[in-house]
């Protein structure tokens, strides 16, 4: 059983003047253990012209790039933190 | 001979109260010993002093006196409750109607957290230094955060930008976290230009499209787009309208040059800022320029900015853009009051 992600929406607005969209999401993490690991969570906004430029109106293809950018941030910040942890006791020497 | 007048006639029944307030003081008299011996001479003298002490006890109404009274320290007892403006008050009077107790349920009918006393702004024992309290109405420096501003690449119309997740700190010392904010900006309108000429600090620019610039509007000419001199990149404020394709603007500071191509992008002004009991970043715009009226109209009480993205046809003005950690930049391009 592989490991499986996913994007979690935790809230979403619109600003009633401008019609900018924002999303509050994070990627859940879940493992071959079956636990559940959250991600850091971050804003997304997009205005309404934007999402149509862009994506043709279609929010979906916004929140797959959205899923996308998140899930390399997240796995780079995983993998980071992994090393980190792997150092815990270790010294690194310091030259002048 | 008497030096007092002829007497009138008196009344069996003694003294009357005069008709009218008296203009004149009493003149001294001496009387002889031929005014005694009629005593109507005497009965004169005795009612005319009556009528003045009758006239001084009030009864025939007000007493107005012609000069002031020096009560030399002592007291008017017994003063009754004044009617009109100038009347006179007594201590048990204003006590009743002006005292603590009579004002207590005004002060009250406001709440019983009516402030009770008066504070002194400039006392340094009494100043908020570094109260929590403060935190909720003070806006601080948009430089108190870590964020920095990561463009992307436009495309599509549009550019996706991102103020960095970091920290921001409140009067009172305390720091607050916030989550990155990853936008997509709609890139603004611009005009291509067809010339820029400069001479005296006063540039003439001519469009190859009709613009729709209007005096005091502002608005960028940006790298690229083919612009032939890059002294003219900058952001300005029209100061004249001749026509659909001509417009001027002041550029002081450059010698006289010409350019041609580039373009007039309309800026899009964004400002990111967090809001008290927040740990994400909130957006406001577009406007079309970064002035200090729309920043003050971004950031209300317990609102604070941490980012002001600039954005225009090319994409992200990384110049007139920043965030609390943005290194700063020379250069006669930048103008200091648009950095954040």
């Amino acid at each position: 059983m592989s490991v499986k992600y996913h994007l979690s929406i935790d809230n979403a607005s619109i600003d009633g003047t401008t019609g900018h969209h924002t999303v509050q999401v994070h990627i859940e993490e879940t493992g071959e253990d079956d636990q559940v690991r959250h991600g850091i969570a971050e804003t997304y906004g997009i205005d309404s012209t934007a999402l149509h430029l862009a994506y043709g109106g279609i929010e979906t293809e916004w929140l797959k790039v959205v899923a996308t950018d998140m899930l390399a941030k997240h796995k780079r910040r995983t993998d980071i933190q992994q090393r980190l942890l792997s150092m815990a006791g270790q010294k690194i020497e310091i030259s002048l | 001979m008497s030096t007092y007048p002829s007497p009138p006639a008196s009344s069996p029944r003694g003294p009357s109260t005069p008709s009218s307030t008296p203009t004149t003081p009493l003149r001294q008299i001496t009387l002889t010993a031929d005014d005694m011996k009629s005593p109507a001479m005497l009965n004169s003298v005795l009612n005319d002093y009556g009528q003045l002490i009758n006239y001084l006890l009030g009864h025939s109404g007000p007493v107005k006196i012609v000069s002031s009274y020096d009560f030399n320290g002592n007291q008017v007892k017994n003063v009754g409750a004044p009617r009109d403006p100038a009347d006179v008050v007594s201590a048990l009077f204003a006590s009743q109607t002006y005292g603590p107790a009579a004002i207590r349920p005004s002060l009250e009918a406001l709440g019983k957290t009516v402030l009770q006393t008066v504070r002194r702004l400039n006392d340094p024992h009494q100043r908020e230094n570094y109260s929590s309290f403060l935190n909720g109405i003070l806006n601080t420096a948009p430089t108190a955060n870590t964020s920095t501003i990561i463009p992307g690449s436009p495309g599509g119309g549009t550019v996706p930008v991102t103020i960095t997740a970091g920290l921001h700190q409140r009067v009172d010392g305390s720091v607050v976290p916030y989550s990155a904010f990853n936008d997509t900006l709609t890139l603004p309108t611009s005009f291509a230009l067809t010339s820029l000429t400069r001479t005296s600090g006063v540039v003439a620019a001519v469009t190859s499209v009709a613009n729709s610039l209007v005096a005091n509007q502002s608005f960028s000419i940006p790298l690229g787009g083919g612009l032939t001199n890059f002294s003219f990149v900058g952001t300005f404020v029209v100061v004249s309208v001749t026509d659909a394709f001509h417009f001027s603007y002041q550029q002081l500071g450059q010698p006289d040059a010409t350019a041609t191509g580039g373009s007039v992008s309309l800026g899009g002004v964004y400002y990111y800022s967090i809001g008290r009991g927040q740990n994400v970043l909130s957006r406001t715009g577009p406007f079309t320029s970064d002035l200090w009226t729309n920043r003050v109209q971004a950031s209300t009480d317990g609102e604070t900015l941490v980012a002001t993205v600039v954005v225009n046809s090319q994409g992200v003005d990384v110049v007139n853009s920043a965030a609390g950690a943005t290194p700063p930049q020379t250069g006669t391009a930048v103008p200091v009051i648009r950095r954040i």
